[in-house]
């Protein structure tokens, strides 16, 4: 936690009565590219914005570079908020180069950086054009240079990805990547959880502004059981088959008129190999085994889905 | 400081790095110009209006003649006041005002004043001349009122602009018709009326035995009033314009004063609308603090403020010296009395610190506000209030230019969103020391109440999301809630 870049510690916040975020601990690990991911309104702007000192939580606390939030640290700090937007009438430069004298730049060593930058994202020859004759998608990325102009040690991205194409989509993950190899720590959050699964180191998931899961990719696949498709010669439902080994089996639209395709989700600790053992000590005449690739998506549904059943239980 | 400095300069540049608003502060002197020299230029352009009398008698185109030339004497005589306004009361200028008064020809009074001065005197003419007429009849004078035909005049042949024809009848009335295509020009037809008059009356006097010499001497008779000040030494109390001119010169600051208040406190709401709608303000708050957002918007704006001013008092300067040039010799007297009264530090001292406490307190509100709106649409229901309040100045300055030392004005000036505006009109009337401190005191203190208050607003509306139903929703807190019925 000492040398964590940022740590809410049991933060909560409410707005007008409704919590907003609960008993929410996080930490954000050096030269890590963490996910922060949850539906929308399940409070991860407003842990960002309390991680930044923009808000103040109603209990626990918030450490930025192991200390509460001050400017000076804030310094160190690149943000690109969720709800984007530049000066319309200021030109692409002095946008970016006023953004990073705020975070304490000096004015020449901003302009150097901006036109860098700037061409770097080939946007060179729209370093002097008005923003508001920026399109949506270079309009994002003037703002995810402003965010990083001032070289910071820490990047928050909220929702970086949303409005985005996805050509721009795969640069900004590449523009990730690269401040993550350059050393800088970068904490995004998301509800796209493809983005998510090829980025990050880890995730932590949020839910009615609780954390309902904390841990690597793997951990997180790892939490919903894995599957099988497999295809075989007769109509008949292989459950019986697999009684032990599998909770469900589903049948999947066939591709051939003499096949059929099943879907088996396997109990925990079981082995796509035990599928297959099975089958053969079963005889069962397969025609295809395939072992389903799982996704974080399905983490994200299954997780949140939970969560409300649980919510709704309480009620 | 860094913060400050950088929000204030981008603030700055947003408004003075733009074409408009150079543009914008370069029309104020034309148009104070044009304000100010347009009727002379409106005169100097239409040219010398000649007009003709057609009068068969004689005596009432004798008056009319006399009546002009009597106006020629009097502009001749202000004339060289004006010149002793601005030289001093040189021997020539006394001698040539000995002239005028005894009603000696133009021509012996240039030749007192010179050739320079007799050449401005020149220029000085009149609107109206009578020349002879062209012709005797309407018909035969409709052609040269309709510039089909000009007439012969020193200066070349000329339009006529009107023709006069005199019919005195038998039981004393006069009646005159006045043709013209002209049908708006009303000057000519009243100067001719009250010469016409004139001589009617006399014509009715000599008729009823009454000596004409009488009459003139009873005419002629009117009081002297002549304005003194108990506050100047006896022996040169009377009041001048040099007097009068501080209690104009304040009315006119305060006027300026509420105007830039006003233009610059709109650029505030403009401004922090403009940044919550585009949503730069989280942007803005993970740079620097909310307090150095909020001085150095205000600090940014106030100095646009100040551009705007010098602008304006450059515009003002150059617009008086060239209105002064335009309009006659005179004009660079009163311009010198102007500028006299204008730097005066007892003005131009509590003029600045009006204005920054006018401002902390108007751009504060606005600020505020602006920060619960994300259109000017919503932001005008909760301006509306402020509009008035902002008008009530207004209003009582106009009254100040009547009775600068009402009841009225000296309550309002309690009121401290009002002090900056009614104590800057009414310094000149020498209010007492009690309530100059007093104002001022209640003023600063309102001051920083208002600069907190803001401050949470601001707060509320960019870190909290607040919106334009914020004050709803803070008196439904405060307010009792009513008990639900069982």
């Amino acid at each position: 936690m000492k040398n964590s870049v940022l740590s809410l510690l049991n933060v909560s916040k409410r707005f007008g009565g409704k919590p907003a975020v609960r008993n929410l601990d996080l930490q954000v690990e050096p030269h890590s590219i963490t996910g922060f991911l949850g539906p929308n309104g399940a409070g991860k702007s407003t842990s960002i914005r309390m991680g930044l000192g923009i808000l103040t939580p109603d209990s626990g606390e918030v450490l930025l570079f192991g200390k509460p939030p001050n400017y000076r640290a804030l310094d160190r700090v690149g943000f690109l908020p969720e709800e984007r937007g530049l000066y319309r009438k200021m030109s692409v430069v002095a946008v970016i180069v006023h953004f990073a004298r705020l975070k304490g730049m000096k004015a020449a060593a901003a302009k150097s950086r901006a036109l860098s930058l700037l061409e770097q994202f080939g946007l060179k020859d729209a370093a002097y054009k008005k923003v508001r004759e920026l399109s949506k998608g270079m309009a994002q990325k003037v703002q995810i240079i402003s965010a990083i102009a001032h070289k910071p040690e820490f990047v928050i991205l909220d929702e970086p990805f949303s409005g985005l194409d996805p050509v721009n989509q795969q640069n900004l993950e590449d523009i990730i990547r690269e401040l993550a190899a350059s050393g800088t720590t970068v904490l995004f959050s998301t509800h796209v959880m493809e983005h998510a699964e090829r980025l990050c180191d880890r995730i932590v998931l949020l839910s009615r502004g609780r954390k309902i899961f904390d841990g690597s990719v793997t951990q997180a696949l790892a939490t919903i059981p894995n599957s099988v498709i497999i295809e075989t010669d007769t109509a008949d439902n292989p459950a019986k088959i697999f009684d032990n080994l599998s909770n469900s089996v589903s049948s999947l639209p066939s591709q051939s008129s003499n096949s059929y395709r099943w879907s088996v989700d396997l109990n925990k600790d079981v082995d796509v190999q035990d599928i297959l053992r099975s089958s053969v000590a079963n005889n069962l005449a397969l025609r295809g085994f395939e072992p389903a690739k799982r996704h974080l998506h399905e983490v994200f549904v299954q997780l949140v889905a939970k969560d409300e059943q649980i919510a709704k239980g309480a009620k | 400081m860094r913060h400050i400095y950088l929000i204030a300069r981008r603030e700055y540049l947003s408004y003075v790095a733009t074409i408009g608003f150079w543009v914008s502060l370069a029309m104020i002197p034309i148009f104070l110009l044009l304000g100010m020299a347009l009727p002379a230029l409106m005169d100097r352009a239409s040219g010398i209006k000649n007009f003709t009398v057609i009068d068969p008698d004689g005596r009432y185109e004798r008056a009319i003649e006399q009546s002009f030339i009597a106006d020629r004497a009097e502009h001749i005589l202000e004339f060289i006041d004006a010149l002793i306004l601005v030289e001093g009361e040189t021997e020539v200028l006394l001698a040539a005002k000995t002239a005028a008064e005894e009603n000696r020809s133009e021509a012996e009074i240039r030749s007192i004043l010179g050739t320079e001065r007799s050449i401005a005197l020149a220029t000085k003419r009149e609107s109206f001349n009578k020349v002879p007429p062209p012709a005797s009849t309407i018909e035969a004078l409709r052609p040269f009122l309709l510039e089909e035909q000009t007439i012969d005049t020193v200066r070349g042949p000329e339009p006529l602009h009107a023709a006069v024809f005199i019919y005195p009848d038998v039981d004393g009335i006069v009646q005159i018709e006045y043709w013209s295509a002209n049908i708006s020009e009303r000057r000519l037809q009243n100067k001719i009326r009250q010469a016409v008059r004139d001589q009617m009356q006399k014509d009715e006097f000599s008729r009823s035995g009454v000596e004409l010499s009488l009459v003139e001497e009873i005419s002629n008779l009117k009081p002297v009033i002549i304005s003194l000040s108990p506050e100047k030494a006896a022996d040169d109390a009377a009041v001048t314009a040099e007097d009068r001119m501080p209690f104009i010169i304040s009315i006119v600051f305060a006027f300026v004063l509420w105007s830039v208040v006003f233009s610059v406190a709109n650029m505030l709401l403009t401004s922090v609308i403009e940044e919550k709608s585009n949503k730069i303000i989280d942007s803005l708050l993970s740079a620097a603090p909310l307090r150095s957002i909020l001085m150095g918007k205000l600090l940014g704006v106030a100095m646009v403020s100040f551009t705007l001013l010098a602008g304006w008092v450059l515009a003002g300067l150059i617009s008086t010296i060239a209105a002064g040039s335009v309009l006659d010799t005179g004009g660079a007297g009163k311009i010198a009395s102007i500028v006299a009264a204008a730097g005066d530090p007892w003005l131009i001292i509590p003029f600045f610190g009006y204005f920054i406490f006018g401002y902390l307190m108007f751009g504060s509100i606005f600020l505020a506000l602006g920060s619960l709106c994300e259109t000017l649409q919503e932001a005008q229901t909760l301006m509306s209030p402020m509009i008035f309040l902002m008008m009530v100045p207004m209003f009582a300055l106009g009254f100040a230019m009547q009775d600068p030392e009402s009841p009225v004005l000296a309550v309002l000036s309690w009121i401290p969103l009002f002090t900056p505006y009614i104590m800057m009109a009414r310094l000149p009337t020498d209010p007492p020391m009690i309530e100059i401190i007093g104002t001022t005191f209640v003023m600063v203190a309102t001051t920083a109440i208002v600069l907190l208050g803001a401050g949470k607003v601001f707060q509320a509306g960019a870190m909290h999301q607040a919106g334009a139903d914020y004050f709803k929703n803070m008196a439904s807190k405060l307010l009792p809630k009513k008990q639900k019925k069982k």
